[in-house]
Parts: C-alpha cells; structure tokens; sequence
C-alpha cells in the first residue's frame, strides 16, 4: 500500500472538512461519492475514488439518520474504500466490503460523540441565564469542530500508521473471500432500497415501483434518469388530475339532481 | 413606536442561512438539534428584545429543549417564528407553533429530500460514476450545493407567511408528499433493477460436455432482475421486522462470503 505521508495529511483534512459536515449535513460533502471522489483525487486516480464512492453511495442511499439509529458511517465508508481502490488497488466493489468494518466502528465513535454532547447542555443552560448569546454560538461552533477532530485523527491513524497492518491483511485474503466480498458489495444497495421502501412504500404505489422496475429491465436506458422522468409524469398526472376530477365530480353531482327534477 | 419593532432585516434572514450550518452542532441524545436551533435563533432573538434581559432569558430557554426538525424545513420554521418574535406575539402561541411544526414539517423534508431526491441523486450520479466518470460526482456536489441555497427561499417564505393559515400549507403538501412518493417508489423499481447485481454461478451437468448455468437457463428466463426483487423483499421485511441495519449489513457480507467458498456466487 503506498499512501505517503503528505498523502495521509491531505485525507485527514478531507476528513476533517467532510466529517464537520457530517456533524451538520450543509452540504452533503459526507456522502461516500463525495468523499471517496476526494479522496482519490488526493490519491491521485480520481477514476477508482469515484467508482467506489458511487458502489458505496448506493448502499448508503437508504440509510438515512432520519430514521433514528445511526447507520454505518458514509464519511470513512468513503474514505477507506477509497484508502482500498486507489491506495492498494482493490477492486472498487471488494473494497466496499472491506471499509465496513471501519465504517461500523466509527459508528460506535459517533453513538459515544452523541452521549458525550448532551453534557455540553449544561453549560448550555448556564450560558442561557446569563444571556450569553456568542457563548451559545461558540459551544455549537466548537462542537462541530471537535467532530471533524475526531474525523480527522480517526482517517490519519487508518490511511497512515495502519497502512502496513493493511497490506499485510489483503495480501493474506484468499481469493473467494475477495469474491465474496465483491458479491456483498452488488447486493448493498438492496438494503438501502429496502430501508427507503419502509418510510415511503404503502400498497397503493406497488403499480410504480413495477413499473419503474419494468422501464429499467427492458427499457435500455443507460442511465435511471429516464425512469425518474417517467415517475415525474405520473406524479404530475396525479397532482394535476385529481383536483380536475374533484370538480368535474361535483359538477356532474350537481348535473344529475337537476335532469332528477 | 410600533415599527422600531420591526428589526430582522432581508440581510439578517440571508445571514441565518450560513448560521443553520450549527443546528446539528452539538446534536446529542438529550435534546437531539435543540442545542443548535437556539444557536440558529439567539442573535436575532437578542436583536428583538434588545436590552430586556429578562424576555431575552425566556426566549431563549424555551428555544433550548428538545428540537429534531429536517434541516431545510428549519428554516422555513425559524423565518415564521422569527417574524412571530417580531410582532410580539404571545409565548405560548409561538411555542406550540414551534412544538407542533417541528415534526410535521421534518416529515414533509425527509419526504421530499431523503426520499425523493437522495434515491435519485445516488442512482444517477452514481451509475455514471461506476462508469469511472467523474461527472456524477461534480452533478451531485452541484445539486447538493443548489439544496442548501434554498434554504434562503425558505427562510424568507416562512418569514413571509408570518402568521397566515399555516392549515392551507398543510392540504397543499399532503398532495405534494403523495406525489413525491410516486416518484420516489418509480425511481426506486429502476435502481432494483439496474443497480443490485447477484448472480448465481451454479451449473448443472446434463452430460459430461454440456452444463446448463442456472441464472441463465432459470432465473433470467423468469425475468432478469428477479433475484435482486428478491432480496429487496427479503430487506424490506427484515426490516420491518426491526432487524437493525447494521446487522443486517453484516448478515449480508456473511452470506455472501459463505455463498463464495462452496462456489455458488
């Protein structure tokens, strides 16, 4: 594996600017396409940074914080994957597989990050009563950065001091173990799906998952965006069509009563 | 005397947009984003009251509790309440408001902006990163950086709305929500089809020289794509199940590695 140290430097910068905004989800620059782009271009092969970040993107589509429980983490699900793809020359659907363990313990990190944040609420209160409206400001301020803090120790000692332990490690894997991580990596994204199918599936939108599911299979698309423009028509049908039918209804109501008399 | 009331400028609304960047600052267990919303909503709290410690020491108590709100949606709720705060209307008014907004209006966010756009983003950036493109990443970056930008259409609407009928909103968006979903669900059956790859690699012998391979003679016979429905049924049931996800990853990788070693993936 061969990340130099100015290399490792520059990733636990990046960590540290996607892990703030982790802590704050602004801009989305924690999602794992984002960071394992990054990452690869401080790698030098961008190609296999975004290869990996859009095979990990996927996984995580479904996984979302709104749900309640903290999923894996998508900043060091990125970030490693692409450490595996452009550093050791993994193939990007096997180093999907194998970032998760790191992403699974810097979920663990997360969960302690959020317990130790709720003692920050009692200088909180005492900030209230004495009006203290920048201390309120620099508590939150520092809260985030501390967060990035952790992102970014968390990053160098993988990407750096591990490296050795690493190499060593994917050297030692046997082959159908590399398999049947790549296998792992194609099936992800149906965790994902099935995890947004749970906030927003009710029986009555079965008829548009098939059909997106029919357009995609036969409809030789090369890309989902013909799908979503097909899933937009039938939305705006919806939206428009019903108010026009709830008073074309009313009016042939009112029709009916009157050729009744 | 009643306009010096008036303090929240244009410029202060667009200030809060890059203030917003704190309402997951110090997220914690206890009160989840209510550290961060009083954050969000002190300097302008301060502005209004000025010198009235006493109000000022109430305000922000009450806009300390427990606060989980979607973070575009916040600020439609912060530029109606800030306006509220302006107008002096009572205490109890804008706390209920704020108490009873908050999960409506993340369910409307989370809706729209986890659901809707998140599946699409990921789905079409990412096939045309798996291509080894690096312009799916640039267009979802772009998107992402547009998302946040709109937090200054919301602040100022919700500002705007004031204390108008917040019931009309409400009609407006329950058909909104049904059409997002139309579109998220449609959008989601193409990425099952597209973008979960499993194939079985077993054949069976008929005589010594030919082997017939089961995903191709079965399953893609049936329909190609069959066994990706598959296992998203079998996620979407684990889950509902509440099967955390984190076990189910690794119930995943599992399977899969044992599936390797015999030989039939």
């Amino acid at each position: 594996m061969s990340v130099t140290l100015f290399q490792a430097i520059l990733l636990s910068i990046w960590g540290l600017i996607t892990g703030t905004d982790r802590m704050s989800e602004a801009f989305f620059w924690f999602r794992p396409i984002i960071v394992a782009t990054g990452a690869g271009i401080i790698l030098g092969d961008p190609v296999h940074g975004a290869m990996v970040g859009g095979l990990t993107e996927l996984a995580f589509a479904g996984l979302t914080p709104a749900g309640g429980a903290i999923p894996p983490d998508p900043v060091i699900a990125g970030m490693m994957g692409a450490i595996f793809a452009c550093g050791a020359g993994v193939n990007p659907a096997a180093a999907v597989g194998l970032a998760l363990p790191f992403s699974v313990l810097m979920q663990y990190v997360l969960v302690l990050l959020y317990t130790g944040y709720a003692f920050f609420m009692k200088p909180l209160d005492r900030m209230i009563d004495k009006c203290d409206v920048k201390g309120i400001i620099r508590l939150n301020i520092f809260g985030l950065f501390l967060a990035g803090v952790v992102y970014m120790v968390f990053t160098f000692l993988a990407s750096y001091l591990m490296q050795d332990a690493i190499s060593a490690l994917i050297r030692i894997i046997p082959e159908w173990f590399m398999n049947g991580l790549e296998v792992a990596g194609g099936v992800m994204p149906a965790l994902g799906f099935g995890m947004l199918l749970t906030t927003m599936f009710k029986v009555k939108y079965t008829p548009f998952i098939v059909i997106g599911f029919l357009a995609a299979t036969y409809g030789g698309f090369n890309n989902i965006l013909p799908v979503a423009l097909i899933g937009a028509a039938f939305a705006m049908y919806n939206y428009f069509f019903k108010k026009e039918d709830t008073v074309s209804a009313v009016m042939e109501n009112g029709g009916g009563e009157d050729e009744g008399i | 005397m009643k306009e010096s009331n008036y303090v929240i400028t244009k410029k202060d609304l667009n200030q809060s947009v890059w203030r917003s960047i704190l309402l997951q600052g110090t997220f914690n267990y206890e009160r989840y984003q209510g550290s961060g919303w009083c954050a969000m909503m002190a300097p302008y709290l301060e502005k209004i009251y000025g010198d009235d410690k006493e109000e000022l020491r109430e305000a922000l108590k009450d806009n300390s509790g427990f606060f989980n709100c979607q973070l575009i949606m916040t600020m439609f709720l912060q530029g109606l309440l800030l306006s509220l705060y302006e107008k002096k209307q009572s205490r109890d008014l804008i706390n209920n408001l704020r108490v009873s907004l908050f999960g409506p209006l993340a369910g409307i966010g989370d809706s729209l902006f986890w659901f809707t756009l998140m599946p699409i983003m990921a789905g079409v950036c990412s096939s045309m990163a798996n291509e080894g493109s690096l312009v799916g990443p640039a267009i979802y970056f772009i998107v992402y950086i547009a998302v946040f930008l709109s937090k200054y259409f919301f602040v100022h609407a919700g500002y705007k709305m004031g204390a108008t009928s917040i019931s009309k909103l409400g009609e407006k968006t329950k058909d909104l929500s049904t059409a997002a979903s139309i579109l998220g669900c449609t959008v989601i059956g193409g990425l099952i089809a597209t973008l979960i790859t499993f194939n079985i690699k077993t054949t069976i012998s008929i005589t010594d020289a030919a082997s017939v391979s089961i995903q191709e003679a079965f399953f893609d016979q049936i329909i190609p794509g069959f066994l990706p429905v598959l296992i998203t049924v079998l996620m979407y049931y684990l889950i509902k199940k509440k099967v955390s996800p984190t076990v189910l990853i690794v119930g995943i990788l599992v399977v899969c590695l044992a599936l390797s070693l015999v030989g039939i993936v």
